[in-house]
C-alpha cells in the first residue's frame, strides 16, 4: 500500500472514529430521522382507514331536497358530518379550525333548485364557509356536494311536487319570452311536455320512491391506486417519509462535517494535518469519502428500519437504488466541503447552511409531494440535488423504476457532487497562518 | 540543518514577515523571540509549508521545501500553538493518526507511539481519551504527536501557553532530552525566561524583521551595560555630579530618581568598588545596593525601544 493511500485511509478512518464517538452526531444522523420518518409514516396514508373530512352542515331549508343532500353526505365514507346550530356557530367553528368547511343550505333552497333545473335564471345558492389553509378539503367537499345535490334535485325535478311546479313555471316563461326563436320554443315545449309525462308516470306508480331513478353525475368513479406490486398505501407513504428524512438528515450530517472542518481549523488541527506531506486532493477527497460513507450508512439504516417496521420495499432496481444512494451521498459530502470552504467560522456557517438545507429539502419534495408546487417551481427544483434524490429513492421503492429510469437521476447527483466539489476546491482557504 | 533565507510574506497592506533569515544546526535550539504580532507564527507557517512565502526559501539539509506533498516535510515536525488533538480519540489513536499521515505502517506506528508516550510520560494513559486529560498532559501529548515520524527539526510554536509551572518544566525536560538526541529545535515564544533556559541562539523579531540573531551572550553584549545597579542614597541630592560620575568611573548612563541612583556597569567585580568609593568620597552616603542580571527583555527594549509584552 502506498504512503499516499495509507494517509488517505487514515484520514477517512479518523473521521469515522470521531463521528462514531460523537453521541450528538449519532443521534442527529440516525435516531432523529428514524423517529421523524416513523412518525410521518404512521400519520400518513391510512389507505381509506383513517382520515375523513369533517364537515359542518346548517340546514335552514329543512325541505326534502336539503334533507336528502344531508343524508347523502352523512352516508359518504370519506365524510364526517355534524350539524351546526346556526350560521354564527358554523363560522366560528371554521375560524377556529375545528372544521375545514361548513355548508349552509338556505331557506327556500329546495324550491329554487328544482326551478333552476329548467330555468337557469332561477338558480338556488349554497353558502360555503372555508378555512383558507384547507383549500384541498373545500375542493373535495364541493365535489361531494355536487354529487349528492344533483341526485336529490333531479329526483325532485322529474318526480316530485317541486318539479311539476318548476315545469309549469318554465312553460309559462316560454310564452313570456318573445325574443326566443319559434323553433326553439316549440322544441322546448315539446321536451317539457315529455318531462310532464315522466312526472305523471313516476308520480302515479310511486317510482321515485321505489326505484333509484334520478339524474345526477352521469358516471361513477372507480378508484384504483396505481403503484408497483401489491404494497399497502401505508407502505407507500412510509417510503416517501423515509426518502424525505434520509435526504434531509444526510444534508444535516454534511453540515456537521463542514462545520467539523472549520472547527478543526479553529483548533489548530487542520494546521497540524497540513504540515504533513499530503496533497490537497488527499485532504479534501478523504473528507468527502468519510462523509459519503456516513451518508450511505444513514440510508442503509433508515431503509432497513423502514423495511422491517413499515413494509418499505425496493420494488425497483437494487443497483439503481445503490447508484442513487451513492450519488446523493457524494453530492451531500461535497456540499459539506463547500460549507467548509465558504464558511468563516463554525458559528457563522451553521446558521446559513441550515437555512440552505431546509430550503433544499422543502423544494426537493422531501416534506411535501411535488404536485402541490406550481408547475414553474416543479421545473425549477430540477436545479437542486434533493429533488433528484427524492425522485430516485421513491422510484427505486414504491414506483418500481428500473435501472434505466434511475441511472439518469444517479448521474445528475454525481454531477451535483462534481459541481460542489469543484467549487469547494476553488474556494478553499489553503494558506494557514 | 535548516536554512531560512530572506522570507517575506504580505497580507494585504500588512507586511507580516520582511526578509527573515536564520539557520539552525543539528542539536541546536534557536528561539524566535518577539511580541505578539511580530511575525513569529507566520514565519513558522512558512517553515512548515503551511504558507507559501512571497519571497525567500526554506532549505532542510540543502533540500528546498516546495509544495503541499513535498517529502521534505517529513524532516520537520510541528507542535502548534493550540492543543491540536482529537478529544474524542485516545492518546494512542491520536498518535497513530498523526503518524499515519507521514506514511508509517502499523508496526512503525506501534513502536514510535510507545516511544513518544514514554518520552512525555504518558504511557499509562495511552488508552484514555484525550478529553479526560489535564491541560498539561494535553500539551505533552501535543508535543509527542509531532515526534512520530522522527523529524530532524522540531518547530514549537509557543508550546507552553496556558501551562502550569510543573507541566512547563516537564515539557522543558522533554525538549532537553530531544536536544540531547541531536534534534534541531525552533522555539517561538514571547517569554524571555523560556528562551533563556532553552535556546542556544535567539532570533529577535519585531514587526516582521530580524533585529538581532545571536547567542545569549552575544545579545547581552548589545546592551549599553550588561548589569543594572540601583544605589539607594540616604538623602536625595542635586544631580549636578552625574556627569562627573560617568566621566571618572566605569558607570554608564547614571540617572537619579528621587534618592535612587540607577546606572549600568559591564563588570561588577571591578567597577563596583570604584563607583561606590567615588560616591563615599563625595559624601553621598548610601544604605542599599541592588544589582540586576541582564535579560532578553532588556535586550529587546534596547533594540526596539518597546517592551516584549507591549501589544
Amino acid at each position: 500500500m502506498s504512503s499516499c493511500t495509507r494517509s488517505f485511509l487514515a484520514l477517512v478512518r479518523k473521521d469515522l472514529r470521531v463521528f462514531r464517538s460523537d453521541r450528538r452526531a449519532l443521534i442527529l444522523s440516525f435516531v432523529a430521522p428514524l423517529a421523524l420518518a416513523s412518525i410521518f409514516a404512521s400519520l400518513g396514508g391510512g389507505g381509506g382507514e383513517g382520515s375523513k373530512v369533517s364537515i359542518l352542515v346548517l340546514d335552514q331549508d329543512c325541505g326534502p331536497i336539503a334533507k336528502e343532500i344531508v343524508a347523502g353526505m352523512r352516508e359518504d365514507e370519506g365524510v364526517s358530518l355534524r350539524e351546526a346550530l346556526d350560521e354564527a356557530a358554523a363560522r366560528e367553528s371554521v375560524r377556529q379550525g375545528q372544521v375545514g368547511v361548513a355548508v349552509v343550505i338556505p331557506k327556500g333552497f329546495g324550491d329554487r333548485a328544482a326551478k333552476g333545473m329548467f330555468n337557469p335564471s332561477q338558480k338556488a345558492e349554497l353558502t360555503f364557509l372555508t378555512d383558507p389553509t384547507r383549500a384541498a378539503e373545500a375542493a373535495m367537499v364541493h365535489g361531494l356536494l355536487m354529487k349528492h345535490a344533483m341526485k336529490a334535485i333531479s329526483r325532485d325535478a322529474f318526480g316530485g311536487p317541486g318539479g311539476q311546479a318548476a315545469i309549469d313555471d318554465a312553460m309559462a316563461n316560454l310564452d313570456s319570452n318573445p325574443g326566443m326563436p319559434d323553433a326553439l320554443r316549440e322544441a322546448l315545449r315539446s321536451m317539457f311536455d315529455e318531462v310532464k309525462k315522466v312526472q305523471r308516470e313516476t308520480g302515479a306508480v310511486g317510482a321515485m320512491a321505489t326505484t333509484d331513478f334520478s339524474f345526477g353525475t352521469p358516471f361513477e368513479v372507480k378508484s384504483e391506486v396505481v403503484k408497483a406490486g401489491q404494497q399497502l398505501d401505508r407502505s407507500v407513504m412510509a417510503a416517501h417519509s423515509f426518502a424525505g428524512m434520509a435526504v434531509q438528515f444526510i444534508l444535516f450530517a454534511a453540515i456537521e462535517s463542514g462545520i467539523g472542518l472549520l472547527t478543526e481549523r479553529q483548533k489548530g488541527l487542520w494546521r497540524r494535518v497540513r504540515a504533513a506531506p499530503l496533497s490537497r486532493w488527499v485532504l479534501l477527497g478523504s473528507k468527502a469519502a468519510s462523509q459519503a460513507i456516513i451518508a450511505v450508512a444513514i440510508i442503509g439504516v433508515l431503509y432497513l428500519f423502514g423495511a422491517t417496521f413499515f413494509g418499505v420495499k425496493l420494488l425497483g432496481s437494487w443497483l439503481g437504488f445503490g447508484l442513487v444512494a451513492i450519488g446523493y451521498s457524494l453530492a451531500a459530502a461535497t456540499f459539506g466541503l463547500l460549507i467548509a470552504a465558504i464558511g468563516k467560522t463554525p458559528q457563522a456557517a451553521r446558521g446559513v447552511s441550515v437555512l440552505a438545507v431546509l430550503l433544499m429539502v422543502l423544494l426537493g419534495g422531501a416534506w411535501l409531494p411535488m404536485f402541490l408546487f406550481p408547475e414553474w417551481l416543479q421545473t425549477a427544483t430540477l436545479a437542486i440535488p434533493t429533488r433528484w434524490a427524492v425522485d430516485g429513492l421513491e422510484g427505486a421503492t414504491w414506483r418500481g423504476s428500473n435501472l434505466l429510469a434511475l441511472a439518469p437521476k444517479a448521474a445528475a447527483l454525481v454531477g451535483f457532487a462534481a459541481l460542489f466539489g469543484t467549487l469547494a476546491a476553488l474556494r478553499f482557504r489553503w494558506e494557514e497562518e | 540543518m535548516l536554512d531560512v533565507s530572506g522570507l517575506r510574506k504580505r497580507f494585504g497592506a500588512i507586511q507580516a514577515v520582511d526578509g527573515v533569515s536564520f539557520q539552525v544546526g543539528d542539536g541546536e535550539t534557536v528561539g524566535l523571540l518577539g511580541p505578539n504580532g511580530a511575525g513569529k507564527t507566520t514565519t513558522v507557517a512558512m517553515i512548515c509549508g503551511l504558507l507559501q512565502p512571497d519571497e525567500g526559501t526554506v532549505r532542510v539539509d540543502g533540500a528546498s521545501l516546495k509544495g503541499d506533498d513535498d517529502p521534505v516535510k517529513r524532516r520537520i515536525g510541528l507542535v502548534p500553538q493550540e492543543v491540536a488533538l482529537y478529544d474524542e480519540l485516545t492518546a494512542r489513536e491520536n498518535l497513530h493518526f498523526f503518524g499515519s499521515l507521514y506514511g508509517l505502517d502499523r508496526v512503525e506506528l506501534d513502536r514510535t507511539s510507545a516511544e513518544a508516550l514514554e518520552l512525555v510520560g504518558l504511557t499509562d494513559r495511552a488508552r484514555d481519551r484525550v478529553k479526560t486529560f489535564s491541560g498539561g498532559m494535553k500539551r505533552r501529548l501535543n508535543l509527542a504527536a509531532a515526534l512520530l515520524h522522527d523529524p530532524q527539526t522540531l518547530v514549537l510554536d509557543e508550546p507552553t501557553v496556558g501551562v502550569d509551572p510543573q507541566s512547563r518544566n516537564a515539557i522543558f525536560e522533554d525538549l532537553e532530552a530531544l536536544k540531547a538526541r541531536g534534534k534541531s529545535l525552533i522555539y517561538t515564544t514571547h517569554y524571555m525566561e523560556e528562551a533563556e533556559r532553552l535556546c542556544d541562539r535567539v532570533v529577535v523579531i519585531d514587526r516582521g524583521r530580524v533585529v538581532a540573531f545571536d547567542t545569549l551572550r552575544g545579545l547581552y553584549k548589545l546592551l549599553p551595560a550588561t548589569n543594572r545597579v540601583e544605589v539607594e542614597l540616604v538623602e536625595s541630592a542635586a544631580d549636578g555630579w552625574l556627569d562627573a560620575l560617568q566621566a571618572e568611573t566605569p558607570a554608564r548612563g547614571p540617572r537619579l530618581e528621587g534618592h535612587v541612583l540607577n546606572l549600568g556597569v559591564d563588570d561588577l567585580t571591578s567597577a563596583m568598588p570604584i563607583v561606590l568609593g567615588w560616591l563615599s568620597a563625595r559624601g553621598l552616603a548610601f544604605h542599599h545596593v541592588r544589582t540586576e542580571r541582564p535579560d532578553l527583555e532588556s535586550v529587546f527594549l534596547s533594540l526596539t525601544g518597546r517592551d516584549l509584552r507591549d501589544p
